[in-house]
């Protein structure tokens, strides 16, 4: 058997011509592109077996990292007459299990495509293949005063293909918006390996939004290889504050007030006192004694607007009991205060062996009542929480830590994250607002959904993917043969 | 140290922030050749779900060891001690004699000098092919090293120079002390220049390239050796980063030993000494050099060490001098000890990317603090032409009072 | 013409779908929109024949969510608002308004804005056609502000896309399709957006031409930033207005005359029948002949309107 290492074949039913080893399969594959482009083996099953979701493990067959377009295109169309599932991955940051090879098969990896196609600074878009890192698009066009507005706070490494993927957003999507408001086209390869291109250099035509759909699809609708992405100026001024508090309820009180005043800041951040422990050891933060929580508040655009909105910002933190407002003074220290904010997760390993970062949305006016029950959850299931996260949108980010050999651990963590998602949906919000639903969400989906939405769901993701092979088992629940197959990945751990 | 590698592994939550600052990741686009994917790897075959030498090894050997990802890296995970211990553990279990044959060459002098004049008597320029098949099965694409001539520099004469402030050791090293004569005598120099004298002592290799490439005990008996020979409390000056890197962790490596950890603490990169001391004053009356100059981290500089801002600081300090940025001015340059060698392919698209990111900035003068850097950078301006001058650091700060043109390669 | 159905419950809209025989075709005002296509050319698509195999029009079912009005649910302090898809725009700015807030959408005085398509009317109507305004490249367009809608399928089932948080990607984004889907798809009945605080809108950038007051727009065309003084230029005798932050014109063509057309340019036209709405991309094509095939396979709702079967 190929596909896992269960040696059942997923699909079902016998189908004839399939190669019947791994070894079998990435040899097929290396005639197909070259010996280099193709990795297999046992290290390589193990290193691709995860994102950055570290739950639900499984691994593939075979990972191939084609360089264009073209190479892609064969691939899938050898997957699709061999009866091999396939799944597109770009950097692996993703925090649902996005690019868990659900049923085994084929990884393709888009870091062989990195490459900038072309730049047009005169329509502020540009042309990239789908495995550039987000930052490289704005690195290599800050010459011209221009950066590619959404920033994932992994953007240093997760590339464009997988924030298209995942519809990502990032801190300062409450002012410039999601990633589906700046892709402008994408060069798709369909899940039965035809080549599509779909938008251009200019948006918002007429005709079904194809796009809208694609950006968020979680590489289920095809594979994206080529993008074209909207830029933007960077913007003339920034003023970045960090405002500490001695409660929770007086900085979401912050936050409620700031947007209602109808001043829309860049970025309105909140991290709690279990990220503020990482983040002080991992990048030197300083905050008050007695900060029970942190609001990073951001705002930018012609300097006058700025500080009048910067003195509107002050004015509201003050009001609402702050301990210390503290404007970054230059460049060197907003930079800083921003790495503290954008790795911040990223530093709790310096607290324990694994995470789980949630991602539930809910009405802002819900914040302090929400992380009071995340609170209270954590303690139940006796499993440490952070909270940082996207508080201008309501976007919760509590981060579960955890020893991951411990498969109880695993457990309560998983009970844990679903007791939160459901409250979310409770309180009229959403069980993911950046991460995507991937297999981890996945049973939530019914939750939020009835079968009648889930079917017309279904019914969109027909127009692109009406069989079993691209990036099976994800988004939506109850796919066929997936309900068995989840049993075996779920909480793998170590 | 801490020994308990798995310990090690699991501060790593492979959130993968790490991917775009590794090189071979970079290069290469796979998860295997990325510091997260490593970590993975050495973690599975520790749980036994992998085998050390066929699943780990050839992606730990693909490693260039530059601790780019600890500097990117949120949750400090000591990627750098994963990597020691593991190649340790690989060793210990099997051997590689030619591997062994290259450091004790290249790490004691003795051999490096006979080995260097045997050398010029066999045909070709590049490292003996014999080696570089046994270690990588490739080719060699090392030129042979040349080692640098001595200066002669004009005496400093004391009336022009500030009273002497103290003493300090010099760390001549190995291969160092062989290929680059003349750093030794610039730094000493630059020393007086702030007030500092070198009190000779006979000394020996630092054991930085055992301990990178899987010989722990070997760098422990050399480290143990050098801080023997270095007894007085005085700072222990280094101009190669490599070494300088691996001082600084000696009290990992020797388990938390008092005198280790003491020898650590008073050992100093050659630039952040000369910045300390007051060097920037100095330069203010130095004649100055009118060229466009830009600067390479040494991974062991910048990553091992975090020494970033000290050199451009001084640098920018010399009169009349343009520091231009360098793209990707971190990433390694495929050098990293003896790598060049042992991965030839690799080093070799890491020193052509490093190149065209050098020739684009339009600088005359590229500086690093690093040996390993500098010979192999000079290599590929050698091959592209030379039109861009490879310099220490600290050759560049001495040619600031003295003229450039007592740093001219001459042919040997 | 036939009766035009005005039913006051979502339940009713979907038995109404559910029942109807033939053919459904909703317009909030039971006239057709000027952009859209034109009857005689939704009869022809029918069977995806000439005009002359065209059904008659009585049998089509025509439905007017004009009775089907008001705001539903408003949370004025997470600003977001549940309205029902025959509210008008203009209605719900006024409701908004009350409480300091707005879509942000332009609003001219009456006779700008109807020689440019801001027609302010109902949801079902503008969210359908998704035109162009005056904010959009400011402020976007109903893509930015819809968070989720209820709809009603062709088979008379009312489902539920998206949800009412400000930020949210848990499934696909089936309300995307519907944003410019002219009823073809699904037909919008309730529509959940996120609302603007009123003192943080901007003002339109848009120029109008002498005499925009008494034309009426019948193309409207985006072009690339690069093209745009070029288009300004070429089409300057028949310019209602632009708006330079968008790119787009608003022009009244003589006749069934067509403009000059730009590289990667778009262009959506009144008066030309068919012509309407024109696709050339055969990949585009064929998806949405799929998209419908799927999500209408007896070629129900809106017949034609998207001008594929």
């Amino acid at each position: 058997m190929i596909l896992t290492h269960q040696q059942e074949n997923p699909i079902g039913g016998t189908i004839p011509n399939m190669p019947s080893t791994h070894a079998e399969l990435a040899k097929a594959l290396e005639r197909l592109l070259t010996p280099e482009a193709v990795l297999s083996g046992a290290a390589a099953e193990r290193a691709y077996d995860c994102d950055a979701y570290t739950v639900d493990r499984s691994n593939p067959t075979a990972v191939v990292l084609p360089e264009s377009t073209e190479e892609v295109a064969k691939v899938v169309r050898w997957c699709c007459d061999n009866n091999v599932p396939f799944t597109a991955r770009g950097a692996g940051t993703g925090l649902s299990g996005g690019v868990l090879a659900a049923l085994g098969g084929v990884v393709i990896s888009t870091k062989r495509m990195t490459r900038i196609l072309e730049i047009d600074v005169e329509n502020c878009c540009l042309l990239a293949q789908s495995g550039i890192a987000n930052k490289r698009i704005s690195e290599a066009v800050k010459q011209f005063g221009l950066h590619f507005a959404p920033d994932p706070s992994s953007q240093t490494v997760s590339t464009i293909g997988g924030n298209i993927g995942e519809n990502s957003g990032g801190p300062h999507t409450l002012k410039y918006g999601i990633t589906v408001q700046h892709i402008l086209g994408v060069t798709l390869v369909d899940p039965r390996g035809e080549i599509l291109k779909l938008g251009g250099k200019l948006a918002g035509g007429p005709g079904y939004d194809f796009l809208g759909l694609i950006v968020g699809g979680e590489g289920t609708l095809g594979v994206v290889t080529e993008a074209w992405v909207k830029l933007v100026p960077v913007p003339k001024a920034v003023a970045t504050a960090l405002i500490a508090y001695s409660t929770i309820g007086d900085a979401t009180k912050t936050v409620a007030d700031i947007i209602a005043a109808g001043t829309i800041p860049a970025a309105l951040e909140m991290m709690d006192r279990g990220i503020l422990q990482a983040v002080r050891l991992a990048f030197g933060l300083q905050y008050p004694e007695g900060a029970e929580a942190l609001l990073l508040i951001e705002c930018d655009g012609e300097p006058e607007t700025v500080a009048s909105e910067m003195e509107i910002v002050k004015q509201i933190c003050t009001r609402n009991n702050a301990l210390e407002i503290r404007v970054a003074a230059d460049e060197a220290e907003r930079a800083k205060l921003w790495v503290a904010r954008k790795k911040g997760i990223g530093a709790m390993g310096r607290i324990a062996p694994s995470i789980v970062t949630h991602d539930g949305v809910i009405p802002r006016s819900k914040l302090p009542e929400m992380l009071e029950f995340v609170y209270a959850v954590a303690k139940r299931q006796q499993i440490g929480v952070a909270n940082l996260f996207h508080a201008g949108d309501g976007n919760l980010h509590p981060c579960f830590y955890f020893d991951d050999r411990d498969p109880d651990q695993i457990r309560r963590v998983i009970e844990a994250g679903e007791e939160i998602l459901t409250r979310c949906i409770e309180l009229g919000g959403s069980v993911s607002g950046e991460h995507g639903i991937g297999v981890e969400k996945i049973d939530l989906m019914k939750l939020m959904f009835a079968p009648e939405d889930l079917e017309l769901q279904a019914t969109s993701k027909r127009i692109f993917n009406d069989a079993m092979l691209c990036n099976p088992c994800k988004v939506l629940p109850n796919q066929k043969s997936c309900v068995e197959h989840q049993k075996r990945w779920r909480g793998t751990g170590w | 140290m801490n020994h308990d590698l798995e310990e090690l592994t699991t501060h790593c939550i492979r959130c993968g922030f790490c991917l775009e600052s590794c090189p071979t990741f970079v290069q290469t686009g796979n998860e295997m050749e990325s510091p997260r994917g490593r970590i993975y790897l050495v973690r599975s075959a520790i749980g036994g779900k992998l085998n050390w030498q066929e699943d780990v090894k050839p992606h730990l050997d693909l490693c260039l060891g530059c601790r780019a990802c600890e500097t990117a890296c949120p949750s400090a995970v000591q990627y750098g001690m994963i990597l020691e211990i593991a190649r340790d553990k690989i060793e210990k279990e099997k051997p590689q004699r030619a591997k062994d044959a290259l450091l004790a060459g290249t790490t004691n002098p003795t051999i490096l000098k006979t080995q260097l004049a045997l050398g010029r008597l066999l045909p070709g320029k590049r490292v003996p092919g014999l080696i570089s098949h046994l270690l990588s099965g490739h080719a060699a694409e090392a030129d042979r090293p040349t080692p640098q001539q001595e200066a002669h520099f004009p005496f400093l004469d004391d009336k022009d120079l500030p009273a002497i402030k103290g003493e300090v050791y010099l760390l001549e090293g190995c291969a160092m002390k062989v290929l680059y004569p003349r750093v030794h005598q610039v730094t000493r120099r630059l020393l007086r220049r702030v007030g500092f004298v070198v009190k000779d002592v006979s000394q020996g290799c630092c054991g930085a390239l055992h301990a990178h490439y899987g010989n722990l005990t070997e760098a422990r008996k050399l480290g143990e050796r050098l801080i023997k020979s270095m007894p007085d409390n005085l700072p222990v000056i280094v101009n190669s980063a490599g070494c300088g890197s691996t001082i600084k962790e000696y009290g990992h490596l020797m388990d938390g030993q008092s005198s280790a950890e003491a020898f650590a603490k008073r050992t100093f990169d050659v630039s952040e000494f000369l910045l300390a001391n007051g060097l920037i004053e100095a330069l203010q009356s130095a004649k100055g050099l009118n060229q466009t100059a830009t600067y390479h981290d040494a991974c062991h500089l910048a990553h091992g060490q975090k020494i970033v801002s000290q050199p451009r600081e001084l640098i920018s300090a010399i009169p009349n001098l343009k520091l231009v940025p360098l793209n990707e001015a971190d990433m390694c340059c495929g050098s990293a000890g003896i790598y060049n060698v042992t991965q030839p392919e690799m080093a070799r698209k890491l020193l052509e990317r490093k190149y065209d990111n050098i020739a684009q900035t339009g600088a005359s003068i590229v500086a690093t603090g690093n040996p390993g850097c500098h010979s192999w950078i000079a290599q590929a301006a050698r091959e592209h032409g030379k039109k861009i001058q490879v310099l220490h650091t600290l050759e560049l700060l001495e040619a600031a009072f003295v003229g450039l043109e007592l740093f001219e390669e001459k042919p040997i | 013409m036939v009766n035009t159905l005005t039913p006051n419950s979502i339940d009713e809209i979907a038995q109404i779908v559910k029942d109807a025989p033939g053919p459904v075709v909703f317009d909030a005002q039971s006239a057709p929109h000027p952009f859209g296509l034109p009857t005689v050319y939704r009869q022809s698509r029918l069977n995806r024949g000439a005009v002359t195999d065209a059904i008659g029009l009585e049998n089509f079912t025509a439905i007017s969510l004009q009775e089907y009005s008001g705001v539903i649910e408003h949370d004025v302090d997470d600003q977001v608002v549940v309205v029902r898809a025959g509210t008008t725009v203009t209605q719900l700015q006024s409701e908004l308004a009350k409480v300091n807030q707005c879509l942000p959408y332009a609003m001219f005085e009456p006779r700008l804005a109807q020689a440019t398509a801001h027609f302010y009317g109902s949801l079902i109507d503008e969210i359908g056609f998704n035109l162009p305004h005056g904010l959009s490249a400011q402020c976007g367009s109903w893509r930015d502000w819809v968070l989720g809608m209820r709809v009603v399928t062709a088979d008379g089932t009312i489902a539920k896309c998206g949800s009412k948080a400000v930020k949210n990607v848990a499934g696909y984004d089936v309300q995307k399709l519907m944003i410019g889907a002219r009823g073809t798809l699904g037909l919008i009945a309730e529509v959940t957006l996120k609302t603007f605080p009123l003192k943080a809108l901007p003002k339109p950038e848009m120029q109008f031409f002498p005499g925009a007051e008494v034309k009426a727009a019948n193309w409207i065309q985006r072009v690339l930033p690069t093209d745009f003084q070029k288009a300004v230029s070429a089409h300057q005798p028949h310019l209602i207005a632009v708006d330079p932050c968008s790119c787009v014109l608003w022009a009244a063509a003589p006749g069934n005359e067509s403009l000059q057309r730009f590289s990667e340019d778009w262009v959506v036209r009144a008066g030309v029948g068919e012509r309407n709405l024109e696709f050339t991309d055969l990949t585009v094509i064929k998806l949405m002949e799929r998209a419908k095939q799927l999500f209408d396979p007896e070629n129900k709702l809106n017949p034609g309107e998207m001008g594929i079967c």
